[in-house]
C-alpha cells in the first residue's frame, strides 16, 4: 500500500494566485511609475520592501497554522529578487505547483485499518458489533432442526442449511448431511456431496488424532466418555472410511468398557463420577446445586455421562424419558442432538 | 466427423505455447465464444466441448474471449482451430489504474450507485442498459480504470454501501465491493468483438458480457450451459471461508439481516437473470437443468435441449474385454475432487472383498490437483490396495475400453459426462453417481419407446458400499455385464450421436446469423483513455 499522505490543511493555490497578482499590479504600478518620472526611485525601492514585507507577514501567518506555504514562499523569493517579473513568474508558475506532501499518522492507521492489516482489539470489535447491531439476535425464535429443514425445508433454506454445515461442521450433524445426501432434489444431492467431501479430510483427521491418544484418554474417565461420545457421533456421519469406521467403533467399545470397569471395580473412583438421579426434576435440581456449588466439573461430567447412557453406551440404562430433546434444562447440547440453536 | 473428447487423452487436447488466431481482434467474426476459467487452459469437460464445437463447424469463423480472474502463467491445452479469427483475454480482478492526484473531476454519484446496485441486485436487460448509459456519461469525463481508485469511486462505495448494508461491517463491504465490482467494471469497459452471433457458456460474468454485446450491438446471443452456473457459484459461496460472515447469525437460517455472503450470491443471480433475459435462445444439455434456469427467470419459450454426442464409430469398434481377463472396474477422469475419486478408491476396496484379483484403473490427468493426486495415493496406500489400483495418468481411452469390464463415475457433480457416452458406446456398462444426466443415460428417459433397459446402476453419492455392490454385481456376472453394455450402446446409438450435436448447432447458428440487428442497438460514446485522464490531471 502507498504511503498515505495528505496535503495541507488550506489548499494554497487561490490564495498564492491572488496574492501573486496583487502582487504584480502594486509592483508594475509603482515600476511604471518610476519608470514615467512620476515617482522618484527611492519610493519605488520603498514599496517593493513593503509589498516584500507584507508577503512575509503573511508568509509567517501561514507558517504559524500550519498551511502548505510552498507557493507564497515563492511569491515572496522571486517578487524580492526580480520584482514585477517574479510576480509575473510566480502567477504562471502557481498554477501548476503540487503541494507538499506531509504524512498523518491519522491517515496511516486509517489505511492500516482499512487494508485489514491490524488485528482489532477484540473488545472494541465486540463493543462496536454491539453498537452496530451486529451481534446474535437474541429475541429471534431458536432455529429448526437441520435435519428437519433438509427433509422439509424450501430449495434456498436447505442450501443455507448445508452451506451451515459446511462452515461450522460438527459431527452431529451426519445425520441431517445424510439426508440431504439422499435428497431426491438433485441440487441438494450434489451440494451435500461437496459439503461432504470437504468436511471428510477433517473428520479422518479429527479421529485418527483422537485414537492415537486413545490410551491416556481412556485412564480419565470423564476424557473417556466424551470421546466415546464424540467418536460415536463421528460414526454415526456414515463419513469415515471403513477402515477408520472398524476403528473407531472398536475404540468406543474400549471407552465404555473402561468407563464401566472404573465405575464398577473400583467403588473410589466410581464415587468420583457424578451421576444424575433418574427423575427429571430431581437431575435439574442436582445440576442447578454443582452449578451453585461451582462443582462445574462435575457438572460437565454428570451430562457427558448422561449423554452416553442415552446412547445406550454409558454406565446404566436409559433412567427417564423425555418429551422432546429441544430447549429443556437438561437437553444435550445443539451439537449432539443435531439441532440448531442460538 | 469429429467427437467431443471427454479428457485429455483423447480427441485434440495437446499443450501448446502459444495461441495464433487467424485474424485480428478487429476482424468481424460469425460467433463470439464468450467463456469464463475454462478453455483453453484448463483440460476436459467444457474446454473439449469449446474445442469441438470450433472443429466441427469449420465453415464458419469464431472470435473467443476468455474471462480469467487476472493473468495465468497457464500453457494453454488447446491449439486454437484454423477458423478462429480473434483470441482475447478478459481479467476480472485485475482491473483499476494507478491513482492519479489532483483528479479535479467531481461526480454526482448517487444516479450511477442506484443503477449498479440495481444491475447487481435485481439484474435484468433494462438495468444492465442503465448502468450502461451511467458509466456511458461517467466515461466521457474519466477513464473507468481511473475512477475506480478515485474519489469518485470511493463516493460510489460510500452510496452503495448506505443503500445495501449499512448494518455490515464498512471494511469487509469495501473490499467486497472492490472484487465484486472490480469485475463488473472490467465487462462493462471491455471492447466488444465484433461478431454475427454472441455466445456464451455460461452465465455469470461471461453471460453478463454476452448480454452487454446482446443490448449494445443488437445482435442475438445464444446461452449454453453445461451445469448451471449460479447454482455452482451459490454453492461454492455458501461454503466459502474467504467470505467473511460480519454479522454474528448463529446458527439461524431465517435472520433477515443482509451480509457478505448474501451480497454475493445475490449478485450472480442477478447476473443469470441478465444473461437469460438478453439471450435469444438458452440451451443445456438435458431436461432437468431447465428446471433450474427458468427458476432464475429464463423463460420456457427461450428454451432448448441439445445433447452432446459423440463418434459412435469410433468407440464400437472397441473390441470388448474378455470373460477370463482379470476383472477391472476403471474411472476416466481427472483427478480432482469433483470427481470424488477418494470414494472409488474406497470402493475399489469393498469390492475387492467380493471379487477375486480385482484390478481398478484410475485414468485422467492427475496435475491439475496434485494435492488432491497426493491424498489419492496416499488413501490407496493406506488400504493397501497397491497392487488393485493403478493409476498411469492420461492415456488413450479407446484403447484402454477394450481392456475394462465396468466404467465407474463417482462425481459429485455433472452435466452430461461424455464419459458414459464413450464407454457406452464401446458397450460398457457404467456405475455412475446419481448427477446430471447420468440416470437418464444408463437408465433411460421416462417414456423411453421401445424401452432399451438398464446401462449399469445409479448410486447415491458418496456411498462406496452401493458402487462397490454394484460393480461386483457386474463383474460377477458376465451375462448380465454383457446385457447392460449392450443396452447402453443402444441408448448411446439412439439419442447421443455426434452428427445430431453437430447439425443442431448448425441449424441453430445459421438460424441466428440471419436474423436482423436489432433496432434496440446502442452507440455508445467514445471511451476516454488513460492518457486523457492524466491530461485532465
Amino acid at each position: 500500500m502507498a504511503t498515505p499522505t495528505h496535503r495541507g490543511a488550506e489548499t494554497p493555490s487561490s490564495r498564492a494566485i491572488g496574492a501573486a497578482l496583487a502582487t504584480l499590479v502594486v509592483e508594475s504600478g509603482v515600476g511604471a511609475a518610476a519608470l514615467g518620472g512620476t515617482v522618484a526611485i527611492g519610493w519605488l525601492v520603498l514599496a517593493h520592501l513593503v509589498v516584500c514585507a507584507i508577503l512575509a507577514v503573511w508568509l509567517r501567518r501561514l507558517v504559524a497554522s500550519g498551511a502548505e506555504v510552498s507557493g507564497p514562499m515563492l511569491l515572496l523569493l522571486v517578487t524580492l529578487v526580480a520584482g514585477p517579473i517574479g510576480a509575473l513568474g510566480s502567477l504562471l508558475t502557481l498554477p501548476f505547483l503540487r503541494p507538499r506532501a506531509t504524512r498523518s499518522e491519522l491517515l496511516d492507521a486509517w489505511y492500516d485499518r482499512i487494508s485489514l492489516s491490524t488485528a482489532v482489539d477484540p473488545e472494541a470489535k465486540l463493543a462496536e458489533s454491539v453498537l452496530t447491531g451486529r451481534t446474535l439476535d437474541a429475541s429471534a425464535p431458536p432455529p429448526a432442526r437441520l435435519h428437519g429443514i433438509i427433509l422439509r425445508g424450501t430449495l434456498v433454506e436447505r442450501q443455507k442449511a448445508l452451506g451451515l454445515i459446511a462452515r461450522r461442521f460438527d459431527p452431529a450433524y451426519g445425520l441431517a448431511l445424510q439426508a440431504a445426501l439422499q435428497s431426491p432434489e438433485p441440487v441438494v444431492r450434489v451440494q451435500a456431496a461437496a459439503v461432504a467431501a470437504r468436511v471428510r479430510g477433517a473428520l479422518k483427521t479429527d479421529v485418527r488424532v483422537m485414537l492415537a491418544r486413545l490410551a491416556d484418554i481412556e485412564r480419565e474417565p470423564s476424557a473417556a466418555a466424551d470421546a466415546a461420545a464424540h467418536l460415536d457421533a463421528c460414526v454415526g456421519t456414515g463419513l469415515l472410511d471403513a477402515g477408520d469406521r472398524v476403528r473407531a467403533e472398536a475404540a468406543v467399545a474400549r471407552l465404555r468398557a473402561a468407563i464401566a470397569t472404573a465405575a464398577a471395580d473400583a467403588p473410589g473412583v466410581g464415587q468420583r463420577i457424578p451421576r444424575l438421579p433418574a427423575s427429571l426434576a430431581a437431575a435439574h435440581e442436582a445440576e442447578q446445586a454443582m452449578i451453585a456449588a461451582g462443582r462445574f466439573r462435575d457438572f460437565r461430567v454428570a451430562r457427558r455421562v448422561d449423554a452416553l447412557a442415552r446412547r445406550g453406551l454409558g454406565v446404566r440404562p436409559r433412567r427417564r424419558h423425555r418429551a422432546a430433546t429441544d430447549a429443556t434444562p437438561l437437553a444435550p447440547t445443539s451439537a449432539e442432538s443435531g439441532a440448531v440453536s442460538s | 466427423m469429429t467427437a467431443m473428447p471427454s479428457e485429455p487423452g483423447t480427441g485434440t487436447v495437446r499443450p501448446s505455447t502459444e495461441l495464433a488466431a487467424n485474424g485480428s481482434a478487429a476482424d468481424e467474426a460469425d460467433i463470439c465464444l464468450i467463456v469464463e476459467g475454462c478453455y483453453p487452459y484448463v483440460p476436459g469437460g467444457v474446454s473439449a466441448w469449446i474445442d469441438w464445437l470450433m472443429r466441427t463447424q469449420p465453415h464458419k469463423t469464431f472470435s473467443v474471449v476468455t474471462l480469467w480472474p487476472r493473468p495465468t502463467d497457464q500453457k494453454p491445452r488447446y491449439e486454437l482451430p484454423p477458423n478462429v479469427v480473434s483470441f482475447r483475454h478478459l481479467y476480472l480482478q485485475d482491473f483499476g489504474d494507478a491513482p492519479v492526484n489532483r483528479l479535479g473531476e467531481t461526480f454526482d454519484t448517487r444516479d450511477l450507485a442506484e443503477a449498479l446496485g440495481r444491475l447487481t441486485t435485481e439484474g435484468g436487460i433494462a438495468a444492465l442498459g442503465d448502468a450502461d448509459r451511467r458509466l456511458s456519461e461517467l466515461r466521457t469525463r474519466l477513464p473507468l480504470p481511473v475512477m475506480f481508485n478515485s474519489p469518485v469511486a470511493w463516493d460510489l462505495v460510500l452510496a452503495m454501501y448506505g443503500a445495501e448494508m449499512p448494518h455490515g461491517s464498512f471494511l469487509h463491504y469495501f473490499w467486497a465491493w472492490r472484487a465484486l465490482l472490480g469485475g463488473l467494471f472490467a465487462v462493462m469497459e471491455f471492447p466488444l468483438p465484433k461478431a454475427a452471433v454472441y455466445h456464451t457458456i455460461s452465465t455469470g460474468y461471461a453471460g453478463l458480457l454476452a448480454a452487454r454485446c446482446g443490448y449494445e450491438t443488437g445482435r442475438p446471443v445464444l446461452l449454453t450451459e453445461h451445469g448451471i452456473y449460479t447454482n455452482e457459484r451459490r454453492i461454492e459461496l455458501l461454503m466459502a471461508e474467504w467470505v467473511a460472515d460480519t454479522i454474528d447469525k448463529g446458527h439461524a437460517l431465517d435472520d433477515p439481516r443482509f451480509d457478505l455472503r448474501d451480497m454475493w450470491v445475490r449478485a450472480f443471480e442477478a447476473y443469470a437473470r441478465t444473461c437469460y433475459e438478453g439471450s435469444t435462445q438458452v440451451v443445456t444439455l438435458y431436461q432437468d437443468n431447465q428446471r433450474l434456469q427458468k427458476a432464475l427467470g429464463a423463460e420456457t419459450e427461450r428454451l432448448a435441449v441439445i445433447a452432446n454426442g459423440i463418434d459412435i464409430g469410433k468407440y464400437g469398434a472397441v473390441t470388448p474385454v474378455p470373460d477370463d481377463a482379470r476383472p477391472t472396474m476403471a474411472l476416466i477422469g481427472r483427478v480432482v475432487p469433483i470427481k470424488d475419486v477418494e470414494t472409488f478408491i474406497t470402493a475399489a476396496h469393498i469390492a475387492r472383498e467380493r471379487v477375486p484379483n480385482l484390478r481398478a484403473l484410475i485414468l485422467g490427468p492427475v496435475d491439475e490437483d496434485i494435492a488432491y493426486a497426493d491424498d489419492c495415493k496416499r488413501h490407496v496406500a493406506e488400504l493397501g490396495l497397491d497392487d488393485v489400483i493403478e493409476m498411469p495418468g492420461s492415456v488413450d481411452v479407446v484403447e484402454y475400453l477394450s481392456r475394462i469390464h465396468v466404467c465407474v463415475l463417482t462425481s459429485l457433480s455433472e452435466s452430461q459426462p461424455l464419459v458414459i457416452l464413450e464407454a457406452g458406446a464401446a458397450g460398457v456398462p457404467f456405475v455412475a453417481t446419481n448427477v446430471g444426466s447420468c440416470r437418464e443415460i444408463i437408465e433411460g428417459r421416462a417414456g423411453e419407446e421401445p424401452p432399451l433397459g438398464a446401462g449399469g446402476a445409479v448410486t447415491d453419492l458418496v456411498a462406496p458400499d452401493q458402487i462397490a455392490d454394484a460393480v461386483a454385481d457386474l463383474l460377477l456376472d458376465p451375462e448380465r455385464r454383457r446385457r447392460e453394455g449392450e443396452a447402453l450402446r443402444a441408448r448411446v446409438q439412439r439419442y447421443y450421436r455426434s452428427e445430431q450435436a453437430v447439425a443442431a448447432y448448425d441449424d441453430l447458428y445459421g438460424r441466428l446469423i440471419g436474423m436482423p440487428t436489432a433496432a434496440s442497438a446502442v452507440e455508445r460514446p467514445a471511451t476516454a483513455t488513460t492518457n486523457k485522464a492524466r491530461e485532465i490531471a
